[in-house]
């Protein structure tokens, strides 16, 4: 049989969507014909037909075997057109695409995850895959940042999250973004998790964000004793094919679609990425 | 094999060519010449030097469909073509294929590619006379490189070509034509292939490791007007989009030396300073995709020095201050 | 012809040396002249001048960091004085390096735009180099080309443009090559709203050409760099000019040769003859 074209989407429906903030929606994708099997930190290729295509991380679980879910950011001209779906509609799904979080090497240890704004989505997988196997995992630390409280995504999750044996979230928006009535702290993302002060001995890290806040968070770790290897980010570049091909998401010889989208701090510094 | 043909006979095997074959050939008028589809012998020109664009829009177009929206969902169903000829390739655009290839096949296969390229059959022109901005010799070719050629044609200069049969297939659709070559002719092309040789004018060694200060390719790509043309002659580079036009996915060409290739929706770009932009497209021609896939991926066809608005030369930037 | 270099290279080392300015904008390699951005007044014996020096400079006026001196013909100080009259380019940040031009050839003919050219000698300088031989007058109908396009039955026409077209590979050369395409985002690129399809065929093609024609009217100053560098050999002066004789004479403009006035697509007069207007 010859191979099929790598670039022709499967048709999925919109099976619901979640407001999460004024401008990210969580959509639910079922997929007309097969499933596909991913780990968290894969990404898809979403098409709005007659729009565009644009990259977007799973942002659900496995263990959950549910749709695919997306997190969308209205941005650009993909993501408007995303923020107009309805339930029913459809649109095209490639995928899954990229590495995954190693999460797989990281059983028995503690898990800190740390998330700014959007960046929340790739680390919602990777959290609920390691509670829904919480015995394989150590502590769970969750540290979820945004602007202002009305700019935090999956809100309930987040207290059902904390609800969770051995699982601790701490919340933060950035100061002069509290509103009356916010209980959880003011502060940037990196300086929180200063303050925090995690346990580096037998702990990972999941950390995305945006990229000033990746910067400075990278270098919090680093001056808390975390080493490189210990630490994983997900990439934000521009990628379009998914397979390494198009050439817009290098970073020297590595495509970032391909071989990435999760590296570590380790991996990062070796191939001389600007963070 | 080696068969010796008048330009008469040629003409007569493309002639039979055509029924089995999509041909490509060099064809246009005095200025331009590119890869046409060709309905008739005639069309085509083996005078040339080399086509202004490259043949790589044989098997990878400016422009395709990737698909087609019926009913608001992707239709599926290729229409099966006849296998593809390019007639007249120099050895150099042949070479760039089999880099092509790397890219478009390997683990993930790329159909749009390879359901044009498989079953292809290339036969080429060696080059008895370089132009002066080929360096083919400098980057693993030559000006009668049979590198992923089916056919070799020379052009004997006396009217008469030397077809080279280099394979099965290659074999096969010369073996009915003209006569057996002589030993004067075989000699002839052997000496066409020195004297081509010694005609190169552009002559190095790619260095083992490029250039890599800000500062150098700050003041390289200083005259850079960030246009696409060198991609676009290029027969091996292969940056491409994909766009939702007239109720189609389609794919076209893109390239890293365009600003926006790298810009983000949220206004990011990783690459916004323009040498970052030329420094990239001579990194991955010269050392990335070496360290990924063991050979350069420049066939030293010349086309993107002799086309660049700015004079920008790709040796010059390869070598550094040396030059 | 090396009274010519030699004075390039005297007044571009003297500019730099006092510090005038920070960088001069010229032309290198004798066989094969191209641009050159010189910093320091020893590297002003680089320079070069011949016929050959086909590059409209002006084009880098503003990605140059610092003032700049701009080697520059005729035809590329108008561009220079549209850049100045649109605002891109402060007239005290730029010395104008103006040098008389008789023609760019190529495989020795004279180049199209060179054969109609009546600015032979700089319109707007600070230091002229001159060449009396340089100042020849113009040979031909500068208008020919447009006028038999435009005697064609527009069907004809449409199929003429169209077949030229389809050999667009949207390599954008020419709009970057162009001193007055200078927009951060070109409408060709925009995608909220999207205005014309990106993948080349004939028609988008000659979409994207007529547009960037239009957005030029009344600025073109025929420079012909579209036209030299696209790799497919399209015809682009033609649209251009063909908007230029129309605004010549709708309003009697020349766009690029005084500073101080207005041009006519920019402003509005009560008594503009087209209704839409008024």
């Amino acid at each position: 049989m010859r191979p099929t074209n790598i670039f022709i989407p499967t048709p999925a429906r919109v099976a619901g969507i979640a407001r999460e903030t004024p401008d990210i929606n969580t959509y639910v994708f079922e997929l007309e014909g097969e499933r596909f099997d991913y780990l968290p930190g894969q990404f898809v290729e979403l098409s709005i037909f007659g729009v565009g295509e644009a990259p977007f991380c799973i942002a659900s679980s496995p263990t959950r075997n549910g749709g695919i879910e997306c997190s969308i950011k209205k941005m650009g001209s993909v993501t408007q057109a995303a923020h107009r779906l309805l339930d029913g509609d459809v649109v095209g799904v490639r995928g899954p695409y990229g590495n995954h979080f190693p999460l797989d090497e990281m059983e028995g240890k503690d898990i800190l995850f740390i998330g700014g704004g959007i960046g929340m989505a790739p680390l919602r997988p990777a959290i609920q895959f390691c509670i829904d196997r919480k015995e394989k995992y150590g502590t769970i630390l969750i540290l979820c940042g945004a602007r202002t409280p009305a700019d935090i995504v999956y809100k309930g999750e987040l207290e059902e999250w904390a609800g969770t044996g051995d699982v601790y979230v701490t919340q933060t928006v950035d100061p002069g973004g509290e509103t009356p009535g916010w209980k959880g702290r003011v502060g940037l993302v990196p300086k929180v998790l200063e303050e925090m002060r995690p346990r580096t001995e037998n702990c990972c890290v999941i950390t995305c964000g945006p990229p000033i806040m990746i910067r400075f968070t990278l270098e919090a770790l680093q001056g808390l004793g975390f080493h490189d290897e210990k630490v994983y980010t997900t990439l934000e570049m521009k990628m379009k094919c998914g397979v390494g091909k198009c050439g817009r998401c290098n970073i020297g010889p590595l495509y970032i679609c391909k071989d990435g989208p999760v590296f570590s701090l380790k991996q990062l510094k070796e191939i001389g990425a600007e963070i | 094999m080696d068969r010796k043909l008048t330009k008469k006979e040629l003409l007569k095997l493309v002639e039979g060519l055509l029924s089995d074959f999509e041909v490509w050939a060099p064809a246009g008028n005095e200025k331009v010449y590119s890869f046409s589809r060709i309905e008739k012998p005639e069309e085509i020109s083996l005078g040339y030097r080399n086509t202004v664009t490259s043949p790589k829009n044989v098997f990878f177009p400016s422009g395709e469909t990737v698909y087609r929206l019926m009913e608001g969902r992707p239709a599926t169903g290729e229409a099966s073509e006849k296998p593809k000829l390019i007639l007249g390739i120099r050895p150099c655009d042949a070479r760039a294929f089999l880099m092509l290839d790397k890219v478009f096949g390997g683990d993930i296969e790329d159909t749009l590619y390879t359901s044009k390229r498989n079953k292809s059959l290339l036969v080429g022109i060696a080059c008895n006379e370089p132009s002066s901005t080929c360096f083919c010799t400098s980057v693993g070719g030559g000006p009668f490189s049979t590198d992923g050629l089916d056919v070799l044609m020379v052009d004997l200069g006396d009217g008469s070509y030397l077809l080279r049969g280099l394979n099965g297939r290659g074999n096969e659709i010369i073996s009915k034509c003209g006569s057996e070559a002589d030993k004067a002719s075989l000699d002839k092309a052997e000496s066409l292939d020195r004297a081509a040789k010694e005609k190169m004018e552009i002559s190095f060694k790619p260095p083992d490791s490029l250039e890599s200060s800000e500062e150098y390719w700050k003041k390289k790509a200083m005259a850079c007007m960030d246009c696409g043309i060198c991609a676009f002659v290029c027969p091996t580079c292969h940056c491409f989009d994909l766009v939702d036009e007239g109720g189609c996915k389609k794919r076209i060409w893109d390239t890293c030396t365009f600003p926006l290739f790298t810009i983000m929706t949220s206004g990011e770009n990783p690459r916004e300073e323009r040498r970052d932009r030329i420094r990239n497209r001579v990194y991955h021609k010269f050392s990335w995709f070496r360290q990924v896939h063991g050979e350069i991926a420049c066939v030293g066809c010349g086309r993107c020095i002799a086309s660049c608005p700015a004079g920008i030369d790709i040796t010059e930037l390869v070598n550094g201050n040396n030059k | 012809m090396s009274a010519i270099v030699d004075e390039l290279r005297k007044v571009a080392a003297g500019l730099l040396k006092s510090g005038a300015v920070k960088v001069v904008i010229g032309y290198e390699n004798e066989a094969a002249p191209r641009p050159v951005f010189l910093e320091n007044a020893e590297d002003a014996e680089k320079l070069v001048w011949n016929d050959r020096c086909f590059h409209n400079l002006a084009r880098y006026l503003n990605t140059t960091e610092g003032k700049a001196a701009i080697v520059a013909k005729g035809c590329d100080v108008r561009a220079v004085a549209g850049l100045i009259r649109e605002g891109q380019v402060k007239r005290e940040d730029v010395v104008i390096i103006g040098v008389d031009c008789a023609a760019q050839t190529e495989s020795g003919e004279k180049l199209g735009k060179c054969l109609v050219c009546d600015c032979h000698r700089p319109e707007i300088y600070d230091h002229l180099v001159e060449d009396e031989n340089a100042l020849v007058e113009p040979q031909t109908d500068p208008y020919g080309d447009v006028s038999e396009i435009e005697a064609k039955p527009v069907e004809e026409r449409l199929g003429y443009w169209l077949g030229l077209m389809e050999r667009c590979i949207r390599c954008y050369a020419c709009r970057q090559v162009c001193p007055l395409c200078y927009c951060k985002e070109c409408v060709a690129e925009q995608s909220l709203p999207k205005w014309l399809p990106r993948s080349p065929d004939g028609k988008g093609n000659l979409f994207f050409h007529v547009m960037r024609a239009h957005h030029l009217a009344g600025r073109c100053v025929d420079c012909g760099e579209c036209e030299r560098v696209c790799p497919v050999d399209i015809p682009i002066r033609t649209i251009n000019r063909k908007l230029i004789r129309d605004i010549s004479e709708l309003y009697g403009y020349k766009a690029g040769v005084e500073l101080d006035v207005v041009p006519p697509l920019t402003t509005f007069k009560p008594d503009d003859p087209e209704d839409a207007f008024r």
